[in-house]
């Protein structure tokens, strides 16, 4: 459906600055994302959709640099073939059938009428509209909507996928459809994808290095990836006695140590495990009441970055 | 063997077109505005026929003179036809792509504003060409054929008035209709915003320029400015001779406030200030 991603970076910035009604919404970005599937990650307001469409070449950067796929922003229709964005709103034209739109859209890619007919049919199909296809799209469903999205964002078969928020106002079967088929791109395709969302399960599903963002800027980089083959230890620990005196002899034989509600949540990168951690309360003289063994999940890492973990 | 495509603005432009006749009025309205070149022709077939021509007691250069009313009453009809033309369509091509957010969709493609302009803009002109200015030259080569030999000689202005003069009122209609769609977003709104516009200038226009005793100021009005500069070839006496520059300032002016309407209104993304 879909042609090669390349071997270029997928995103590049360079103290990429944009300023949006007054007011500086990306802050001097500086980011290598060279990820097969990267996901953006923050709270409203932090910046992911400015940075996509700034990607896309909608807001013009007002200090430094920004490249897609080795490409440099705004350079045009070199650039725009090689893209497909799915937009987090509702995005379509009413009074045109789906496969009109799409053809149309196609059209603009570059693709002659005729191939552009034909892609816009596989694509609907490919994305489940095939008996909708002929319809006018303002009759569609919001999860055919989503879905119409994604097939027009594919079918010129861009390299890079951008998809804001792809599975928003979707029911749980139709959400899990619309993985399935950015999994499907991603795995057989070999289409890179470029994904903000609030669903943290989706990025964890989808991405293999994540960027999250914080008022602006990169408060996290993250290699999914990485962090999974290395199975960083995380522990949630609960104690009885001087929990402060506990908390300071397991830092000093290399815990990362963090208040989380009532309980200490304990990090190790590889060496110390739960026997240093009980010789800790020993020479404290307190005890484990409970301890209990964790993933670092990409929620952890996230409320981490966002600064809400104590 | 691969097809060549199209550059995206003039697939735009096909699509517009494709739009606007879809709507049944719209067909049904630009059917009706090729009846006023049909019925000049017939007239012009009357001036032509020697034997008619004596049955009226019409002769000599009165024949002549009558041609030319008749390329300016066409001219006057075939303008009016175009801005009910423009009204009807031009709202069909424009606010669909801004009221459901279709328009970030297409300028996520190699698309920019300047190219979604000039295909649209493309459209309107091209589908409003057969039913102005090109219908207007077939009338034009007609009568050359029809009329005494030397006529056309005597009046390749009057092709020039017809061609310049319905492409710069279709162009200023065309970008008219799509900054006020692009203002509004909504299709009747946008159409009775036009015509307000036009009713509105060209009042001001009219009444200004009486109570200050100052002709230049009628070219306020754009179908004014667009009669100011096709006058003096049509041989009309309506429009006081002399105000080809300023006409020209007007419509570029127009054309330019347009334009600056356009590129503020036609953004793929909103900013919330």
């Amino acid at each position: 459906m879909t042609g090669s991603g390349g071997s270029a970076p997928l995103v590049e910035l360079d103290g990429l600055t944009v300023r949006l009604g007054g007011r500086t919404v990306l802050d001097a970005v500086t980011a290598r994302l060279d990820g097969r599937a990267v996901g953006l990650l923050g709270p409203n307001g932090a910046g992911k959709t400015t940075l996509i469409r700034t990607l896309l070449g909608f807001h013009r950067p007002a200090a430094g640099k920004a490249a897609v796929l080795g490409l440099p922003v705004g350079s045009g229709a070199a650039l725009a073939r090689r893209i497909g964005y799915m937009p987090e709103h509702e995005a379509f034209i009413a009074g045109m059938t789906g496969v009109r739109l799409v053809r149309m859209l196609a059209e603009l890619s570059g693709l002659d009428r005729r191939e552009a007919l034909e892609r816009a049919h596989e694509a609907l199909v490919w994305a489940g509209l095939g008996e909708a296809r002929y319809r006018t799209v303002e009759t569609y469903s919001a999860g055919m909507r989503q879905l119409l999205k994604l097939a027009q964002a594919v079918v010129h078969r861009p390299q890079l996928l951008i998809l804001d928020e792809p599975t928003n106002a979707l029911d749980p079967p139709a959400r899990r459809r619309m993985l399935e088929l950015v999994e499907h791109l991603r795995d057989t395709e070999g289409v890179r994808v470029l994904l903000s969302s609030h669903m943290l399960p989706d990025v964890e599903r989808l991405c293999d290095q994540v960027m999250i963002l914080r008022e602006g800027r990169p408060a996290a980089v993250l290699d999914l990836a990485a962090e999974r083959r290395e199975a960083r230890g995380l522990w949630v620990v609960e104690v009885s006695g001087d929990e402060a005196a506990f908390a300071t002899a397991a830092a000093a034989v290399g815990f990362g140590v963090a208040r989380s509600g009532r309980r200490l949540r304990v990090t190790a990168a590889g060496g110390p495990g739960p026997a240093e951690l009980f010789a800790a309360a020993d020479r404290t003289g307190t005890a484990v009441v409970r301890l209990e063994a964790r993933r670092d999940s990409l929620r952890d890492i996230y409320l981490e970055a966002m600064g809400e973990l104590p | 063997m691969r097809r060549r495509s199209l550059p995206p603005s003039l697939v735009v432009a096909r699509y517009a077109v494709a739009r606007m006749l879809a709507g049944r009025r719209f067909r049904q309205a630009y059917i009706l505005a090729l009846a006023p070149p049909t019925v000049a022709l017939a007239i012009l077939y009357v001036l032509s026929s020697a034997p008619l021509i004596e049955q009226l007691g019409i002769r000599g250069p009165a024949a002549g003179d009558a041609a030319l009313a008749v390329f300016r009453a066409l001219f006057r009809w075939q303008a009016f036809a175009a801005f009910v033309l423009a009204a009807l369509g031009g709202p069909e091509i424009v606010s669909p792509d801004l009221v459901d957010g279709g328009l970030p969709l297409l300028l996520a493609r190699p698309l920019g504003r300047w190219g979604y302009v000039r295909g649209k803009v493309g459209g309107v002109m091209a589908l409003l060409a057969p039913v102005t200015w090109g219908s207007g030259l077939l009338v034009w080569l007609l009568a050359a054929g029809l009329l005494s030999d030397g006529w056309w000689r005597g009046h390749l202005a009057v092709a020039g008035a017809i061609l310049g003069g319905h492409i710069l009122w279709t162009a200023e209609l065309a970008l008219l209709v799509l900054a006020t769609s692009a203002w509004v977003r909504n299709r009747s709104a946008a159409q009775g915003l036009m015509l307000g516009i036009l009713m509105v200038l060209t009042s001001v226009g009219a009444i200004s320029a009486q109570v200050l005793h100052n002709e230049l100021l009628t070219l306020v009005s754009p179908p004014m400015a667009v009669a100011a500069l096709v006058a003096p070839a049509l041989g009309s006496t309506r429009v006081p001779a002399g105000l080809g520059p300023a006409a020209c300032l007007a419509s570029a002016t127009l054309v330019a406030i347009c334009l600056a309407v356009l590129m503020a209104r036609l953004r793929a993304a909103e900013v919330v200030r």
